[in-house]
């Protein structure tokens, strides 16, 4: 349904995204997650066309969203994170507009109307100029405008930023049920957004895709274990059979020698546990020496704990 | 057709919506209907002299240059710099319209302002009417073929200065400093000789208004001024493009 | 096309992309520089060339090169450079260059020099050796007013004049016309044209040889001759020197017969014959002895004999005129009948005729006090005819009831019409008829007169109420819009 091929955007000389690959289909309700300038709103720009891309290619339906633009865009609605809208016109103006943009006309752009107008409950400001209605409102006309020619997916950039805590709810909510009959792409740099709503996560930072999975595998690549990296003068059946023998471990894979001798592993403990000093001691005792022991801090979590502390610094903020 | 038309449609309730139309058109009426109205003057005073009071205003005075280019860099200012500084842009270029739809909707937008601000001018032809029973309405036909051909041209202008700028102080400064060097060429002309000076005047554009004005349509006109609009509504629909390579 | 294809012409080459469009406008406009139309929208075809001198431009075997000399605010200046435009949209062999006598004064001087130019203020036509300029007074009239302002133009006869021009460079037969003598004739055309030296000197303009033929005598009419004029008889035609006329014409000469009514001497109050009816009664045109008077077209209240002709036919000798409603002014007319020819192979065409109002005054007793009445021809009259030889193409003939037509007193008196048909009838005649003179055009100025409450009025309309309306509109729509 949604496939990019090694995305890559530069602003000058400075990087947006790089090498950006990943596959949705679908169904799916997909969040990208990742802190403010991670390249989330860039992603989401190549995806719509609103920006080519300097290498790479996004496909929609298998249409190139550079090659066939037009195409691949019918198939989108798209709410941007600003979500402007035109000021000076009323409501119903500006998704008539919208509709016929989109190539609606006579019924069934009125019906549609009608249709977003209840789905995304603005009835009440519909005769109003748009440039009057609340943030809230705001966000929901966009979200109608997303709507207005039913496309079978919906790439949303933040869709809850700068709401209230109700209107969050709203919002959600209403990305909740349009779910069941679009596949939904949402942005944010909040995790328990993703948590609240998505059934797959993006993970994305300083403009390189670094996760890409379930919730679930999320959670699991998170937990707290220690990764290390040792070199043990000894062979591999040596090697393997003193880490059997320490109880912490979880598991260890066996690398390939860079040349210096002896045998090279990487090695998970369980969760919460320390495992370096009982490592020593057993090679110690059987009088091996250790070449190389490292601790391996992953992209991954650091990029996690970013998000965490953003999240409870605007949390704090409110 | 539709998705244009409908962008048509948004640019000419943005105009008619807002008091700014109606100021432009107030002024656009008072200046002309004061104009017309000195020279119907003059021209009852004196021996008349060979010139008609509709020649004059259209392409015949310093007015109707000032006056084309003040409405077409207003009614063009703000199509593209507007889009840009709301960020409409990202909404309207993410949906399933061609950029060639979207410039020419707004050309299209522009130039139906444009023309009804010159039928209102009708009146002043039913009013020499009136006073004048033999009346040839040739040159009258071709002045407004001359004022509406000259239009799409200063308005692709407008819309090319207006895709590329950021706000629409900058749109109007490029537009007017484009349209008056095109006037320009008519000083150039004057200064030169020899082939240089029959190319400036195949481009100078009062020659071309008074070939209109008299009731001459020459295929040369025709040609320059329609393949100039096509030259700035390409380069128009080019910088869409470019911006999303940028 | 590849999306990298695309990218890299999308990304980087906008600067490519506007080179290509830059270059394909200068070859669109380049084209349409070298090769265009005009078109006149103008009810009067103000801008449009004569059929002939399309016809001229689209025959163009040679190339004629153009130099126009003049300053490029001459008053002239504009319609020149229209007309030759106009010239040039009808043939490619017309090369143009204008020379400034200020700016280019090195070339201009040359092209003085070279062509034996002594007007300062000229066009100049030359096709392979031959050249021939043509002043400003030629292409332009002017209105003297007596104010000491400036002189208004007040017509353009450029294209007439170029055409000839061209003519002349490309075409150079002289024609030998002769006019007869020895019968009293009105006009002295042997040395200074005495009475017709407008008539004279524009013939000579156009090339032809002017020579005078004493007919008294005579047994043959001259080889040489292109056409002989009669005109302006008091004496009248022997038969002898009616015979050698009619022997020439039937042989394939032409005539152009200008013949006024004649008078008894001593007794003015009886008409006499020109000695010419024969030969007009045998190709079918009576010469009627009677004056003709038009009250509908005369030229001042009370003066009936001196009127303008009405009704043009479309021969192209006067199609022009008519087209351009360019009268012809008559003075002491008498009216010519069209009746049966003694052969078919004669046929007379109408010209020129009369209102329906006009009658041909038979009675001279009456001439203090004219009235139409049962004596008198009814008419509408023929004033001017045209006699075809079907069995001998190559003659000629035109007959007129009225000489005065070609004298200075009336071509000063009317508006031009005159000379034109007279030097149209002699192209035709000389079988050099594509050269017939076109009309001037008249530089038009549209009169306007208000009264001062009309001005007003005028003022109160469209510079207060009418733009107020506008300005009313958007307040109410403004507000409406805020609600
Ligand atoms: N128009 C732009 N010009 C230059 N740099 C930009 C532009 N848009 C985004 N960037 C940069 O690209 C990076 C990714 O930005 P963005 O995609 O907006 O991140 P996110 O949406 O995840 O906050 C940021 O470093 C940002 O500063
Ligand atoms: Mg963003």
């Amino acid at each position: 349904m949604i496939e990019a091929i090694s995305l890559t955007k530069m602003y000058g000389t400075k990087k947006g995204v790089e090498n950006i690959s990943f596959k949705i289909d679908k169904g799916e309700i997909v969040g990208f997650l990742g802190p403010n300038g991670a390249g989330k709103t860039t992603t989401m720009r190549l995806l719509t066309g609103f920006l080519y891309p300097n290498d790479g290619d996004a496909y929609i339906e298998r249409n190139s969203i550079i090659e066939k633009p037009l195409i691949a865009r019918k198939y989108i609605g798209y709410l941007s994170e600003n979500n402007p809208l035109y000021e000076d016109l009323k409501v119903k103006e500006y998704l008539d507009f919208r509709g016929r943009v989109k190539g609606l006309k006579g019924k069934e752009l009125k019906n549609r109307i009608d249709y977003v107008v209840e789905k995304c409950e603005i009835r009440d400001v519909i005769s109003k100029l748009t440039g009057s209605c609340s943030k809230g409102y705001r966000q929901r006309i966009g979200i109608a405008d997303a709507l207005i020619n039913d496309p079978p997916i919906l790439i949303l950039d933040e869709p809850t930023q700068g709401l209230d805590p109700a209107q969050i709810y709203h919002t959600r909510e209403l990305i909740k049920s349009l779910s069941v009959e679009h596949t939904v792409i949402l942005s944010t740099h909040i995790l328990s957004e993703v948590e609240a709503i998505c059934s797959r996560v993006l993970l994305i930072q300083k403009g390189n895709l670094i996760f890409d999975g379930s919730l679930e595998e999320m959670k699991n690549a998170f937990k707290k274990n220690q990764v290390l990296d040792v070199t043990f003068l000894c062979d591999e059946t040596k090697g393997r059979e003193i880490l059997s023998s320490i109880k912490k471990i979880d598991r260890f894979e066996k690398l390939q020698n860079e040349g210096e001798g002896g045998s090279s592993f990487v090695i998970y403990s369980l969760e919460g546990e320390d495992i370096r000093e009982e490592i020593f001691w057993k090679c110690f005792e059987e009088r091996i020496p250790i070449l190389r022991l490292n601790e391996k801090k992953k992209s991954l979590e650091e990029a996690f704990l970013k998000i965490i502390s953003e999240e409870s610094k605007e949390e704090e903020i409110q | 057709m539709n998705k244009l038309l409908a962008i048509t449609k948004k640019e000419l309730l943005h105009y008619f919506y807002s008091p700014m139309a109606y100021v432009v058109l107030w002024a656009f009426l008072l200046i002309n209907g004061f104009l017309f109205y000195v020279i119907l003057s003059a021209l009852s005073k004196t021996a008349s002299p060979p010139v008609s009071p509709l020649s004059i205003i259209f392409g015949g005075s310093f007015f109707f240059y000032l006056l084309t280019i003040v409405i077409t860099v207003v009614v063009t200012m703000r199509l593209g710099a507007e889009e840009r500084k709301q960020g409409t842009f990202e909404t309207l270029l993410t949906s399933p319209i061609s950029d060639f739809e979207i410039v020419m909707g707004k050309f299209l937008a522009a130039f139906i302002f444009y023309v009804v601000a010159w039928l209102f001018t009708l009146i002043y032809v039913f009013i020499v009417k009136a006073y004048q029973k033999d009346l040839d309405f040739g040159p009258i036909i071709s002045s407004y073929l001359g004022t509406l051909l000259l239009g799409m041209f200063f308005i692709s202008i407008g819309l090319f200065s207006s895709m590329i700028s950021k706000n629409q102080i900058v749109s109007a400064v490029i537009a007017t400093l484009i349209m008056t060097m095109l006037l320009g060429i008519t000083f150039l002309e004057f200064i030169s000789s020899g082939v240089t000076r029959e190319i400036f005047h195949y481009f100078d554009i009062l020659t071309i208004m008074d070939n209109f004005s008299k009731g001459i349509v020459d295929s040369r006109n025709l040609i320059y001024l329609l393949s100039g609009t096509a030259f700035f509504i390409a380069l128009s629909e080019k910088s869409l493009e470019a911006r999303r390579w940028q | 096309m590849t999306s990298k294809r695309k990218r890299a012409m999308g990304g980087a080459n906008w600067s490519l992309f506007v080179l290509l469009l830059i270059a394909l406008f200068i070859i669109i406009n380049y084209l349409s520089f070298r090769h265009f139309k005009t078109y006149d929208t103008t009810f009067s075809d103000e801008f449009s060339l004569s059929p002939q001198t399309k016809k001229f431009l689209k025959e163009l075997k040679n190339d004629v090169e153009v130099y126009v000399l003049l300053p490029i605010g001459d008053v002239g200046y504009e319609k020149v450079s229209r007309l030759l435009d106009s010239f040039k949209v009808e043939s490619k062999r017309i090369k143009v260059e204008y020379v400034d006598p200020e700016r280019d004064k090195g070339r201009y001087e040359i092209l003085l020099k070279k062509y034996q130019v002594t007007n300062p203020d000229s066009v100049v036509f030359v096709s392979g050796d031959r050249s021939r300029w043509v002043e400003r007074d030629e292409f332009l009239e002017y209105e003297y007013s007596m104010f000491g302002e400036p002189p208004k133009m007040k017509g353009f006869k450029g294209e007439n004049s170029f055409l000839n021009a061209m003519y002349d460079v490309v075409d150079p037969r002289k024609p030998v016309i002769y006019f007869t003598v020895g019968h009293g004739e009105k006009f002295d055309f042997d040395e200074s044209g005495k009475g017709a030296s407008f008539f004279k000197e524009r013939l000579s303009k156009e090339g032809a040889v002017i020579k005078t033929l004493q007919t008294a005598g005579l047994k043959k009419v001259p080889d040489d001759a292109s056409l002989v004029i009669v005109a302006g008889l008091n004496i009248p035609f022997t038969k002898e020197e009616e015979g050698v006329l009619e022997r020439y014409y039937e042989e394939g000469g032409s005539l152009f017969l200008l013949i006024d009514p004649m008078f008894k001497e001593g007794n003015e109050i009886e008409f006499k014959d020109s000695g010419l009816e024969d030969l007009c009664k045998k190709y079918g045109l009576e010469l009627q002895n009677d004056l003709v008077v038009d009250p509908e077209a005369s030229l001042l209240e009370g003066r009936a004999q001196t009127f303008y002709g009405v009704d043009y036919s479309s021969h192209k000798i006067t199609y022009d005129l008519m087209k351009n409603k360019y009268p012809i002014l008559f003075t002491l007319a008498r009216s010519l009948n069209i009746v049966d020819p003694q052969s078919s192979d004669f046929k007379c065409e109408k010209l020129i005729s009369t209102s329906e109002k006009a009658w041909g005054e038979t009675n001279l007793k009456e001439l203090k006090n004219v009235k139409k009445d049962n004596e008198d021809y009814a008419g509408p009259l023929c004033l001017a005819s045209l006699i075809e030889n079907r069995k001998n193409e190559k003659s000629r003939m035109v007959v007129i009831g009225d000489s005065d037509i070609i004298s200075d007193g009336t071509i000063l008196s009317g508006l031009g019409g005159n000379t034109i048909f007279a030097l149209n009838v002699v192209h035709y005649l000389v079988k050099m008829e594509n050269r017939i003179s076109i009309p001037p055009k008249q530089i038009k100025s549209s009169s306007i007169v208000l009264t001062s409450t009309q001005i007003v009025t005028n003022f109160i309309v469209v510079v207060i109420i009418y733009p107020l309306i506008f300005a009313i509109l958007g307040v109410w729509v403004y507000f409406r819009r805020r609600r």
